[in-house]
């Protein structure tokens, strides 16, 4: 029998329509003589594997592992399509109906705060995001194999973002909303390349070429802005922030170079690819990014390789490009000072920090309410400090809360993604993550005074089209992940009844 | 050079390493939670009150202040139905109180009405009681405070305060830790802010109590004495000849006369500085420093109910003779009145540290009572023989010492007196200082006075002590 299975399993996916080698006939037999089974009656074949009980198709894999009589070719196909378009679990339903309810609200007090125009726009977007959100978090994930969690927590993410930026900045949440809906599609596709690609050296290769090439558009026509050129205009495509972007390329090839190929010599393009990143990134005087694609590279560089005294040195290099760059750079010599004490300069360098924490403190428990309070005090209010406005508005309870949302999140893409029998998805997966935690973490941690301040955005809640669609792009790399470990253990379940660790 | 597995085990390999990393993340996410959650418990409230908050002044439009009261009752200052903040109708009362109480405006940046602004603006006030206002339609209302102070004490220590003169007196109860009176003179008038901000050089604004930093002079002589019984073993064979002059390195610690034989008590209760010089010299920076930091000196207080300006003894060991100079309250040595009436209730408590309290209540506009803000937990910071004989020691000091006129007729009081030198010109008076306390339990009532140019404290600071003691024990606060 391991040898038919041999035969068929190559490694691809089975055609739906295929059968499973073994005739499903004969083992049904088997089953109704064993009447004693403990759900034999009633309604008896259908009664093995119930869909309602099915949520996932590990249980059902469990199931079938449980009663290997009945698991022998026991699934069809068609019943194995019947679990996968399964019913959604009551957390995904709850967070979702929940987060369609606070954009609801949220969205009507925002225009009833304004009172204007452009607060009234915010009310019909409220047509546009709650069916998207709503759809996404339960239907979606049915056809596309997204992992139905992670879609409801990044939906209720944004959200808190989109509601927040429409009451202290209609204009700009209105464009958060297009971009949202937009990032969404950016998502899509993201998920069904990961799934259903097989050849990742190709991509993996323009990726990296486009990435560069976006990557020095700012170093040609960019402007100096707040101390760093990391913007560009384009025509037709408007303003946008190419590192934000180029943060895919860079997860696609550590993940291809660092997974496929084991010497050092032959993880090197990777290597060398985040070197240039990182060159032209400290060019443009976007080290909080910088910062970034470096700790990402190094993490993934550890748990692909597990090699210590090569980290160590990489993480020594990082520490004296730091103390370089703390000589070298003046406004990073201010960071760190005004982050030591920013009431020494509380007017000038220690502004926005300060008001930060004064906007966090003024919220106190539980927030001084949607509208109130005076964000707009807050230098970069809307994209870095958003966490800041969030504590100030709903309260510091809430922002305890995001973390725990974010931390779920990190949580469960690791846990997907460790279900991959592959590690070009698993480090896909940890790049991912990693990425999203470090800049979550840097920009919190800086926005509290935990660490010094580095201008980057928060995930999800930030406004900023650029790092909205990066962001959800990852998030549909995710589900990609997710999908394909789903397609691999449905083959599992297909092949031999039972699934394989 | 290929450094890496292969094959399945490498897989589990990088899943383990990747859920090992995730989890260090999770701990770096846990480790901002716990620090956001511990800067806004610790700092929340100073954030608010920070005068570079604009909600401040923002939520004044919104809300309508809510009343700061003494402890009986009396309505030191409230909001009018014009919106403007209205004060007690007795120019005396007003102007006892006027650096605690502080202005709403800000100038007084450590008075309650800024400090506590996220009480009193409603800062604090509950979604649902904001819900039930905005419903009903009632106007928003902060909270009401009463506050620990009395005002009739205080109107007492201004008038018995020696006039013209400045200087500031705190009297507390030590059981509790409630602050009972705060009085700074200079005092401003809150009607007429103008006049105080017209005059700079007098410091009206500025509450003497916990902003002053004097040298404590002799009544640091408690610390030292702290340290000296702590450390120094047969203490009670200690004897030292006072010739009213002490060599150490190119100076000398003088005295005006000579004391003769002196031991420990004797030399505290006569507050002989050459005594207390040599014994600096035997117990060396670190043990004073220790000593002086365990009462609090060099420690940043962050009490709950106000704002203390820190005090400072220096343990950079410098030299010998600065040395002899800090451990007699002198040189570089700084205190607030405050401080010191805190290191009285420390000993009155045998050796237990309790964070001062200023709010009494926090009474809502609705009319219930609200939680008060936690205080640190108390802490035992000498032992409770130390602390007994210090009381000893003390309670000599006003019977047959330099403060015999502190003593109360049917009250055993404890204290020490203190002259800081303020200039090395003898014809500026030294600060006249008084800290102490009565022992009895049925009146606990801790006392620091502080006569800026006073003179000498045992003649002029302990009887404004008596007297200050003598109407607290009267009033029964």
């Amino acid at each position: 029998m391991p040898k038919k299975r041999e035969e068929v399993y190559t490694g691809r996916r089975m055609r739906r329509t295929e059968k499973p080698p073994e005739a499903a006939g004969s083992v049904r037999g088997k089953s109704e003589t064993a009447g004693t089974d403990s759900r034999g009656s009633g309604k008896k074949e259908k009664s093995r594997l119930r869909p309602e009980h099915m949520t996932d198709v590990r249980k059902a894999a469990k199931q079938v592992n449980r009663n290997p009589g009945q698991a022998r070719g026991g699934v069809t196909a068609v019943e194995l399509a019947s679990l996968i378009r399964r019913k959604p679990d009551f957390p995904v339903v709850l967070i979702a109906v929940l987060t369609a309810v606070f954009e609801t609200l949220g969205l009507m007090l925002a225009a009833a705060h304004t009172q204007q125009t452009v607060g009234m726009d915010s009310v019909a977007m409220i047509a546009v995001i709650v069916p998207l959100g709503l759809f996404t978090s339960l239907i979606l994930p049915r056809f596309l194999r997204m992992d139905a969690l992670i879609m409801a927590l990044t939906n209720f993410l944004c959200g808190v973002g989109i509601v927040t930026l429409c009451t202290v900045s209609p204009l700009r949440g209105n464009r958060q909303i297009l971009s949202y809906a937009l990032s969404l599609g950016g998502m899509v596709i993201a998920c069904l390349a990961v799934t259903h690609l097989n050849r990742y050296h190709g991509v993996t290769i323009f990726l990296m070429i486009a990435g560069i090439g976006i990557l020095v558009l700012p170093l040609i026509y960019g402007q100096w802005n707040n101390g760093a050129k990391n913007w560009v205009s384009m025509p037709l495509l408007g303003s946008f922030q190419p590192s934000e972007l180029v943060k895919i390329s860079a997860v696609f090839a550590l993940a291809y170079y660092f997974s496929a190929h084991r010497t050092l010599i032959q993880m090197m393009p990777a290597l060398l690819f985040s070197g240039v990143c990182l060159l032209i990134l400290m060019l443009q005087r976007d080290l909080g990014t910088a910062l970034i694609y470096y700790l990402s590279t190094l993490t993934v560089f550890y748990v692909a390789c597990g090699n210590i005294p090569l980290t160590m040195l990489g993480a020594v290099g990082g520490v004296g490009a730091a103390v370089m760059g703390y000589r070298m750079f003046a406004h990073v010599k201010v960071r760190v000072a005004m982050w030591r004490n920013p009431w020494s300069d509380p007017t000038g360098g220690g502004y926005q920090i300060i008001q930060a924490l004064l906007a966090i403190s003024s919220g106190g428990l539980f927030g001084m309410g949607l509208g109130q309070g005076t964000p707009e005090k807050i230098p970069a209010y809307y994209n870095d400090f958003i966490f800041a406005v969030i504590c100030e508005q709903f309260g510091q309870i809430f922002g305890v809360l995001l973390l725990a949302v974010y931390a779920l999140l990190l949580l469960r893409t690791v846990m997907l993604s460790s279900r991959s029998r592959h590690s070009l998805t698993m480090l896909l997966g940890y790049g991912t993550a990693a990425m999203l935690g470090i800049q979550t973490f840097m920009i919190t941690a800086g926005v509290i005074k935990l660490v010094p301040l580095t201008g980057v955005t928060m995930p999800f809640l930030s406004y900023g089209g650029s790092s909205l669609l990066s962001c959800m792009t990852m998030i549909g790399i995710v589900h990609g992940i997710a999908g394909r470990a789903q397609m691999e253990a449905e083959d599992g379940i297909l092949l031999k009844g039972g699934i394989r660790n | 050079m290929a450094f890496c597995l292969k094959g399945a085990f490498a897989i589990k390999i990088i899943r383990l390493r990747s859920r090992l990393m995730i989890f260090l993340m999770l701990g770096l996410f846990a480790l901002t939670i716990a620090y956001f959650c511990y800067s806004v418990y610790i700092y929340g409230g100073r954030w608010v009150a920070n005068p570079y908050n604009p909600r401040i002044n923002n939520q004044k439009r919104y809300v309508k202040m809510g009343q700061v009261m003494d402890r009986s009752g009396v309505v030191l200052a409230y909001t009018g139905t014009d919106g403007k903040r209205h004060y007690n109708s007795s120019e005396k009362i007003r102007r006892s109180v006027s650096q605690v109480v502080g202005d709403s405006d800000g100038k007084v940046s450590t008075g309650v009405d800024t400090f506590h602004a996220q009480y009193l603006l409603g800062f604090k006030t509950s979604l649902f009681e904001r819900v039930r206002d905005a419903v009903t339609g009632q106007e928003q209302e902060g909270d009401s405070l009463e506050l620990t102070i009395s005002s009739e004490l205080s109107g007492y220590i201004t008038e018995q305060f020696p006039s013209g003169k400045r200087g500031a007196v705190v009297v507390m109860n030590y059981k509790t830790a409630e602050v009972l009176a705060m009085v700074s003179l200079p005092q401003f008038d809150p009607v007429n802010l103008e006049a105080a901000l017209g005059d700079p050089e007098a410091g009206a604004l500025m509450n003497r109590c916990t902003q002053g930093l004097y040298p404590p002079g002799s009544t640091f002589k408690i610390v030292t004495m702290i340290s000296a019984v702590d450390h120094l073993s047969n203490l009670d064979d200690f004897a030292f000849d006072c010739t009213g002059y002490y060599p150490v390195g190119n100076y000398s610690v003088t005295e005006t006369s000579a004391h003769g034989i002196q031991n420990l008590r004797s030399a505290f209760a006569n507050s002989c500085n050459t005594t207390f010089a040599a014994l600096s010299q035997q117990l060396g920076y670190r043990l004073i420093g220790d000593t002086a930091g365990q009462l609090g000196f060099n420690e940043n207080f962050m009490f709950n109910d106000m704002i203390v300006y820190n005090s400072s003894y220096p343990i950079d060991d410098l030299s010998p003779e600065d040395l002899a100079w800090s451990s007699i309250g002198q040189g570089r040595v700084l205190a607030t009145p405050l401080h010191m009436a805190l290191i009285a209730c420390t000993i009155a408590n045998r050796g237990v540290f309790k964070e001062p309290r200023l709010l009494h209540r926090i009474i809502t506009a609705g009319g219930s009572d609200r939680i008060l803000p936690f205080v640190a937990a108390d802490r035992s910071v000498i032992t409770y023989t130390t602390a007994e004989r210090l009381e000893q020691d003390m309670i000599d000091v006003v019977r047959n010492g330099t403060g015999t006129r502190a003593a109360l007729s049917n009250y055993t009081v404890a204290g020490k007196t203190g002259s800081a030198e303020v200039s090395n010109d003898k014809s500026v008076d030294a600060h006249a200082w008084f800290v102490g306390y009565v022992t009895d339990s049925a009146a606990p009532y801790a006392v620091c006075v502080l006569i800026e140019n006073g003179g000498s404290g045992g003649r002029n600071a302990a009887p404004l002590a008596r007297k200050v003691l003598q109407k607290a024990i009267q009033m029964k606060l």
